[in-house]
């Protein structure tokens, strides 16, 4: 039996969710549609988790976190990765100060609390690493001198995932690091009316900030508090466990076609997760309806298929999936 | 031919025991000079023999030299009593023996028994001639007898394989009308059971519900979880959904697209949606979502209880 009160929380998370909908009202002015992507960055700013942005372009993937960005009273920053970006144009560098004979530390655009790093993939290795690497830390080292990063600190990255050539594909390593891999998708009809009737009018919308950080390290707080019953908690369990021993669970056909399963970060990151989506919806507590809402996003850049199953054109989405429906639901 | 594959063996073995030669020549003088040279051996296949199978007789006339040395000019069939030949051969064998030349003619015979009893080959009498003094000399083999034993019965195989055939077609016969039978009673039983228990599937959920739901109960977490396994065990049987692996919404999603009307899917919602509140928030929910939770339960329940009956009773 919980010893919280879920009553309790139900009315705080009513009282202090309310920035939600003033959130996602002044991005529905600029973005038409993608609520899916909207509140997946939401769940990313609530539980401190990264984000990747994956799909082709013109989606309004960089308009999108932009747009989220103006909605907050943060610094903003957007970085554009490109093949001669050097890590110390991302994290700043010593500038030798000929007046005073020293050298001054110059911080690089990471010192922000939203940082958009567009395109990462056009970035070589040592780039994305001191990304990554700051993304783990919240702490950046330069020369002698470690600073620590903003709270909030929130990276949301977009990667294309069409136009290899001339890319740096991330390593499994560093994509794990993201909460959340969101694969974007093209709107429906009504959407892209809406889309184009918008950028033929002359008339530009503008947004607001309307949420100040404190108000979204304290939703933090309340995410944390979200209660999740242990039923729930093993099905998270049961979950990532059958991603590393499908046989186990009734999913034999899946044996050979996963390589590597998801790491506990999944596990972590999915309770957060969860939680963060429970929130979201209003609830002090959470259901395996979050669980599976929000899954797919923690789970398929956690699943490494074997070269089997790319021969049977089965990706990692199609894995996570027939895990997702074969777990049975408490 | 099985008589003539172990005829010359028998000769080889018996041959010097059973029969002897004789050097005559043919006006009654002997021949000392090639007496040594020229031999005659007689020998039977088997000593016994049934009365309706046949006996080999081979006389084998052997001399050292060329095939053209000597002149077999003539091998007088043995006298037989109780025997009759129906077949006969000869053949001509040239080799070495110790590095000296032999030559050997053997007849051959196939003698049928007549009757029960003893049967006898008497002595044959090869005449034959030396064809570089161009003298005739004459042998005589050995008497032989053969004991005819009674006939052998004959198995008459075709109709041993068609009466063995109609026995394992009427046995097979017998075990498949047996399995029908069983099969056919099985199938009986089966619409039987099927005919008593045609009643609406929601009777069973019905008298589970009374049985393992008890609203008023103290443990309202488990009086929750029973009715929700209840109410996903119902969805899946009675819709055919998968709800084992779907959310609350998931399936209420199904149950639209399955074609439910909306009021039935609301309710369903809010059953399940009451269970997961109380599985999923540590048990904190009012004995009022429970009571309606149940309440809905039975009454879509009865509902389509009543609409089943409805169709069964108009065939639709």
């Amino acid at each position: 039996m919980a010893t919280v009160d879920i009553e309790a929380i139900n009315k705080r998370i009513a009282k202090e969710s309310e920035f939600v909908e003033k959130i996602t009202g002044e991005v529905a002015k600029v973005i038409v549609g993608q609520k899916y992507m909207i509140e997946r960055l939401l769940i990313g700013l609530l539980t401190n988790g990264h984000v990747l942005l994956e799909g082709v372009p013109g989606l309004a993937k960089t308009l999108a976190v932009n747009t989220l960005s103006s909605t907050i009273q943060t610094r903003f920053q957007r970085i554009q990765f490109t093949p001669d970006l050097l890590p110390a144009d991302l994290l700043g560098t010593l500038i030798y100060d000929q007046r005073k004979g020293e050298f001054s530390t110059k911080k690089g655009p990471i010192f922000s609390n939203l940082v958009l790093a567009d395109e990462i993939n056009r970035s070589p290795a040592k780039v994305q690493s001191a990304l990554l690497e700051a993304m783990m830390e919240r702490q950046v080292t330069i020369g002698e001198n470690t600073f620590p990063l903003d709270d909030p600190f929130l990276v949301l990255a977009t990667q294309n995932p069409i136009e290899q050539e001339g890319t740096y594909p991330l390593p499994e390593a560093q994509v794990d690091r993201f909460m959340l891999k969101l694969s974007v998708g093209y709107p429906n009809k009504e959407e892209e009316l809406e889309i184009m009737r918008r950028m033929a009018s002359e008339k530009k919308p503008t947004v607001q900030p309307v949420v100040s950080p404190d108000e979204i390290i304290s939703a933090r707080s309340l995410v944390s508090e979200v209660y999740i019953d242990e039923k729930v908690e093993r099905y998270i369990i049961d979950i990532v466990f059958a991603t590393r021993n499908p046989k186990e669970y009734g999913l034999e056909e899946l044996q050979d076609l996963i390589a590597f399963g998801a790491s506990p970060r999944a596990s972590i990151n999915l309770h957060q997760a969860a939680k963060a989506h429970a929130f979201l919806r209003r609830r002090g507590y959470v259901t395996p309806e979050d669980i599976r809402s929000i899954g797919m996003d923690v789970l398929r850049h956690r699943v490494i298929v074997t070269y089997e199953a790319e021969a049977e054109e089965l990706t990692s989405e199609d894995v996570v999936r027939k895990v997702l429906n074969k777990i049975e639901v408490p | 031919m099985n008589v003539l594959n172990y005829t010359i063996p028998l000769i080889l073995s018996f041959g010097p025991g059973l029969c002897y030669s004789q050097d005559l020549d043919s006006t009654g003088t002997s021949a000392p000079n090639y007496a040594a040279e020229v031999t005659a051996s007689v020998g039977v296949s088997a000593r016994q023999v049934a009365q309706n199978r046949s006996v080999s007789l081979a006389i084998k006339v052997t001399w050292q030299g060329d095939l053209g040395r000597f002149e077999i000019e003539n091998v007088e069939v043995p006298v037989l009593t109780n025997l009759e030949v129906v077949e006969n051969a000869s053949s001509n064998w040239v080799g070495e023996k110790q590095g000296t030349k032999v030559a050997v003619k053997t007849y051959e015979f196939i003698l049928q028994p007549k009757a029960l009893g003893m049967a006898y080959v008497d002595a044959a009498i090869i005449e034959y001639r030396d064809t570089i003094t161009d003298k005739k000399h004459h042998l005589v083999t050995n008497r032989l007898e053969v004991e005819v034993t009674p006939p052998i019965i004959e198995r008459d195989y075709k109709r041993y394989i068609l009466w063995t055939s109609a026995i394992l077609f009427v046995f097979a016969l017998a075990i498949a009308a047996v399995f029908g039978i069983k099969r056919k009673r099985a199938r009986a039983a089966e619409r039987l059971k099927l005919a008593e228990s045609a009643g609406p599937v929601e009777d069973k959920y019905l008298a589970d519900l009374s049985k393992n739901v008890d609203p008023e109960g103290s443990e309202k977490v488990e009086a929750f979880s029973a009715l929700a396994k209840l109410w996903r065990r119902y969805l899946a049987e009675k819709f055919g959904l998968d709800t084992g692996g779907m959310a609350t919404q998931e399936i209420s999603s199904a149950l639209l697209l399955h074609g439910l009307e909306q009021k039935t899917v609301d309710a369903s919602n809010e059953i399940l949606d009451a269970c997961d509140v109380a599985k999923f928030s540590g048990g904190q929910i009012e004995q009022s979502r429970l009571d309606r939770a149940y309440a809905l339960t039975e009454e879509i329940l009865q509902e389509y209880r009543r609409r089943d009956l409805v169709e069964n009773e108009t065939g639709t």
